[in-house]
């Protein structure tokens, strides 16, 4: 958290997450480099080379359809998927890793040992700009992987902090930019020179299913955020947004006081009730989807924690979010919509007990 | 009032994996392993062909024979050992690049070229060693040795312009949209383009490839290499090599 930045703070979890995938990365090239090796031999030998090269272009893209999946996957069964999100991270600055390894060889392999530099050559030997299927498919992949240099640049807290959430957030979006520039870049270009049909199958299939992913997900969280789920609303404009009974022990319930509101998530802690907003100050992670641990609501992406009675983290660590009032009336559970600045304390309100706020 | 607490198990990346979701993910993270590694193994096996041209760096050959410069230097053989006969070989500096400038002022001399070559299909490249051995001049060739031209009539041909440094060999596969800025970039450095008309069981003929004036082909047309390419030309047989000498206006692009 926010206390100091290291590299990495490592765990158990995140050691195991980085042991697979550079088992999955090494095992997919060596496969790779292995089957092409035994399919065309002797004087039909690919070259070596050129066999590294397509390793590390298809590892890269497969790399980067199983990072998109994970968000959806996240959102859609949140409790299984989560240990893939929690790391998600070092798995993108891998796959760059790889897509750079791959972009370094095609410029030596291809553009080296010319008339001009390799990056010249790349940009000005084709020259096919007004045709779609004869496009220089070079510059998609050069375009890719300048944003995939700046989110691995970016990917760590230092720059999640001081760039802010959400403007990182925007920049990491770009992955989906990237996304479709390498599947411009591998249908103009590695397709172009093949003659299977597996090709375009596989391409087309990972396509398709991050799309379907992507439209289910969508779908789920549009109708959850136009879902106002308030029972009524008092005199002073509190409104009423559960029943005690609703809301299990260091759990939360996820409600949305009015139509364009934030998300508010009411915790059961303890003897009492405590309500934040449903967003976590490190990446915009779901807080309510949390739970309590400690003592602290505790997010589900990535482990932030935050005190119920003032939304702020424990201390040494300094992130805040933003914090409301409730009160009980009967077994109603009623929230003052007006959220307070975020590490404003607002003491739990106890179960059983008529609040006189 | 007590609530029911919750039991669904909540995962912490720095607290001990629930054994639920251990469970829930082992499947997951077994399927995912077996789908890269199908999708390797059905890429990779799915390559095409790249071709049975071979290039030896390791040892060096030596060809003798009459040189031509133009459009591009040629290198007349007249009994090769691997033809039985005449042999043209087509010397290029190792890299991207032609072998005009180190072999300059050499035309019609008998020469003896060493270097390391790329063969397919019959034809010979040769990448030149370094240094002033790989070029031995040997004096004027008496009498001056020329393949008398046969010509085979105009036709209108369907194939693709590869650089054959690179289609024989020197990179396997060297043709087609992907190697389509390399082969530009020899060709633009001065390797001679060759056009490759294939059959429909895959075999290929390759033509050296030139203007319908004998001239090298023009910058102007360079956007046409590696593309699939319909051209019509005059054919001449010169011993064992075909020429194509293209009309440059008949160039048309299939796509």
């Amino acid at each position: 958290m926010s206390n100091a930045y290291t590299w990495v703070q490592w765990n158990k979890h995140k050691k195991v997450y980085d042991v697979l995938l550079a088992v999955s990365v090494v095992g997919y090239l060596a496969v790779f480099i292995g089957v092409s090796s035994l399919t065309w031999t002797g004087d039909h030998a690919v070259s070596p080379m050129t066999l590294m090269i397509r390793a590390t272009g298809t590892c890269a893209i497969l790399m980067l359809h199983l990072i998109l999946m994970m968000g959806p996957l996240a959102r859609l069964w949140p409790i299984g998927f989560a240990p893939l999100l929690y790391n998600r991270r070092h798995f993108g600055v891998t796959m760059f890793f790889v897509a750079l390894t791959h972009s370094v060889l095609v410029l030596i392999w291809y553009g080296a040992f010319g008339s001009v530099n390799p990056v010249s050559a790349m940009l000005t030997m084709n020259t096919r700009y007004g045709s779609f299927i004869g496009f220089p498919f070079e510059l998609f992949g050069i375009a890719a992987i300048v944003i995939l240099f700046f989110m691995a640049a970016t990917s760590h807290d230092f720059w999640l902090k001081n760039l802010s959430p959400r403007w990182w957030k925007t920049l990491h979006m770009g992955v989906y930019f990237a996304y479709v520039l390498l599947i411009l870049h591998v249908a103009l270009g590695a397709i172009q020179g093949e003659r299977s049909v597996a090709y375009p199958v596989v391409l087309g299939a990972g396509a398709i299913v991050l799309i379907t992913l992507h439209l289910f997900t969508a779908v789920k969280e549009l109708r959850c955020d136009a879902r106002v789920d308030v029972a009524g609303t008092a005199d002073d404009g509190w409104v009423d947004v559960a029943s005690v009974d609703e809301i299990p022990m260091d759990r939360a319930k996820v409600v949305t006081p009015a139509k364009g509101c934030t998300k508010v998530a009411v915790f059961r802690h303890g003897d009492g009730l405590s309500a934040v907003a449903n967003v976590c100050s490190h990446q915009g992670g779901p807080i309510g989807e949390g739970k309590v641990i400690d003592g602290c609501i505790t997010c589900p992406w990535h482990g932030y924690q935050y005190l119920p009675h003032n939304g702020q983290s424990p201390p040494p660590y300094t992130e805040k979010i933003p914090t409301y009032e409730l009160r009980v009336e009967g077994k109603r559970v009623l929230l003052n919509p007006e959220p307070f600045a975020p590490g404003s304390q607002v003491d739990p309100v106890k179960i059983g007990e008529q609040s006189d706020v | 009032m007590a609530s029911k607490p919750d039991d669904a198990p909540f995962y912490v990346g720095y607290l001990p994996l629930p054994a639920a979701i251990r469970r829930f993910l082992l499947p997951w993270l077994v399927a995912n392993f077996v789908l890269l590694i199908a999708v390797g193994v059905v890429i990779a096996q799915q390559q095409r062909d790249p071709g049975d041209g071979t290039w030896n760096t390791a040892t060096p050959v030596t060809y003798e024979g009459v040189l031509t410069l133009d459009p591009y230097p040629l290198l007349r053989v007249t009994d090769a050992e691997e033809t039985g006969g005449p042999l043209t070989v087509l010397p290029i500096e190792m890299g991207k690049r032609g072998s005009r400038e180190r072999l300059a002022g050499l035309e019609g001399q008998r020469v003896r070229l060493t270097g390391f070559a790329i063969r397919r299909t019959g034809r010979v490249v040769l990448g030149l060693e370094a240094g002033d051995a790989a070029i031995e001049p040997l004096g004027p060739a008496t009498p001056a040795i020329t393949f008398a031209p046969v010509g085979l009539g105009t036709h209108t041909l369907i194939g693709e312009i590869v650089d054959p440094q690179c289609f024989m060999g020197a990179m396997k596969p060297g043709e087609g949209k992907p190697h389509k800025v390399c082969a530009t970039l020899c060709i633009a450095g001065g390797i001679p383009p060759v056009f490759v008309v294939r059959d429909q069981a895959g075999n290929t003929v390759t033509y050296l490839l030139m203007t319908d004036a004998g001239e090298s082909l023009p910058p102007s047309h360079y956007e046409y290499i590696a593309d699939p390419l319909e051209l019509t030309g005059r054919i001449q047989r010169q011993g064992d090599m075909l020429v194509l000498y293209a009309d440059l206006s008949s160039f048309r692009r299939l796509e």
